[in-house]
């Protein structure tokens, strides 16, 4: 950047700091160590810990045998109720992802290319994820439950005679309420995509006879495409492992992965069980997760 | 602005992020609202608004505690 001579700025600032020293390798491997040990002790040993668990069993007596077995896996594999609840999560997170990103999307855009005070509406969208997860569940519980909000409202109208009993303890509630979590979270890495776009690019469109529309399909879309992934990813790898909003308002076919885990370790008391569906749900997301960043790296024009 | 007409604007573009808005605010506004409601939870229109709920609220020792 300066090729001139060293001014005495920068000589005073390379005597403070010795460039050399801090560009070493032992300065580099003191200051990764603590991060690294942190993230060795605190993420991977517990993860190995629920890896080895998967291979071992629990006894008649209720005791967890630490002998290596396949069972838990075999389990897996054999008992209906596990494939069936697992993809249900799938469908139910795959739902919450179309719709955030039909929601997140389009407010990004106008957002980002329309809005005139932008910085207060994007505000108001961070607002929703101050207030605490499990009181808007709550929230929707109050709204959507046979004496709640919706329905007292809907008769009230005169629209329906009965309650309608679809609206909570169902999937319905759960995709409603996880979509309602993960839109501000799909909404923001789309929008910080769109604000990233040069718009001098979007000039250079219209200067060539581009129309609108084509200069959104062919310039500002593909552009998109590495926030419109993020969001898909955060949308749905979030919405899989959910297992608050099944809880409150599942219902028995409402029930999710997570709870079935969530039991396992506790009133089942079936470790090895519970974390070798644990496993199997983490190599899905970390899959997900690959799959996500090659097709980012596909799509990034750089 | 010469912007606007370089991308495809609609309006439907407006009303649809005051959809999304009001999905985003429905369930802590009614859960404001709600707090006023006389006749514990549910219930349309909220009935025998009441300021009974922070009353109670505040004199709880163990909340404060």
């Amino acid at each position: 950047m300066c090729d001139g001579p060293p001014s005495v700025g920068r000589t005073l600032l390379s005597a403070a700091f010795d460039f050399d020293f801090m560009f070493s390798r032992a300065y580099r491997a003191a200051i990764t160590a603590p991060p690294l040990l942190w993230v060795a002790v605190f993420l991977l040993a517990p993860y190995a810990i629920l890896f080895c668990s998967s291979f071992w069993s629990v006894s008649s007596s209720q005791e967890i045998v630490h002998s290596w077995t396949l069972d838990n896996y075999r389990q897996l594999l054999q008992v209906n109720v596990y494939w069936q609840t697992l993809f249900r999560s799938m469908w139910i997170a795959a739902r919450v992802m179309i719709f955030s990103l039909f929601l997140g999307y389009p407010l990004a855009y106008f957002l980002s290319f329309h809005a005139k005070k932008k910085e207060l509406l994007y505000q108001l969208v961070i607002i929703p994820l101050w207030v605490s997860y499990l009181v808007r569940a709550y929230a929707w519980k109050t709204i959507l439950g046979s004496d709640g909000v919706l329905n007292t409202l809907l008769q009230y109208v005169h629209l329906t005679r009965h309650p309608l009993d679809f609206l909570l303890y169902s999937p319905f509630a759960v995709v409603l309420t996880l979509t309602h979590i993960y839109t501000p979270f799909a909404f923001l890495p789309i929008y910080a995509a769109l604000e990233h776009i040069p718009r001098n690019l979007v000039e250079a469109s219209h200067d060539l006879g581009a129309s609108p529309f084509q200069t959104f399909w062919r310039v500002i879309f593909p552009l998109s495409i590495p926030g419109v992934l993020a969001a898909a990813t955060f949308a749905f790898v979030l919405s899989l492992g959910d297992f608050l909003a099944p809880l409150l308002l599942g219902g028995p076919s409402g029930i999710m992965i997570s709870n079935i885990v969530v039991s396992l370790f506790g009133a089942a008391y079936n470790w090895p069980l519970g974390a070798a569906i644990s496993f199997c749900m983490l190599a899905l997301v970390l899959g997900l997760l690959f799959l996500s960043e090659s097709l980012e790296k596909k799509w990034s024009f750089k | 602005m010469s912007r606007e007409r370089t991308v495809p604007t609609s309006r439907w573009l407006p009303g649809h992020a005051i959809a999304v808005f009001s999905f985003l605010y429905l369930p802590i506004v009614t859960l404001i609202v709600y707090s006023f409601n006389g006749t514990g939870v549910g219930g349309f229109p909220p009935r025998d608004l009441t300021l009974n709920w922070y009353r109670l609220l505040f004199a709880d020792e163990a909340i404060w505690t």
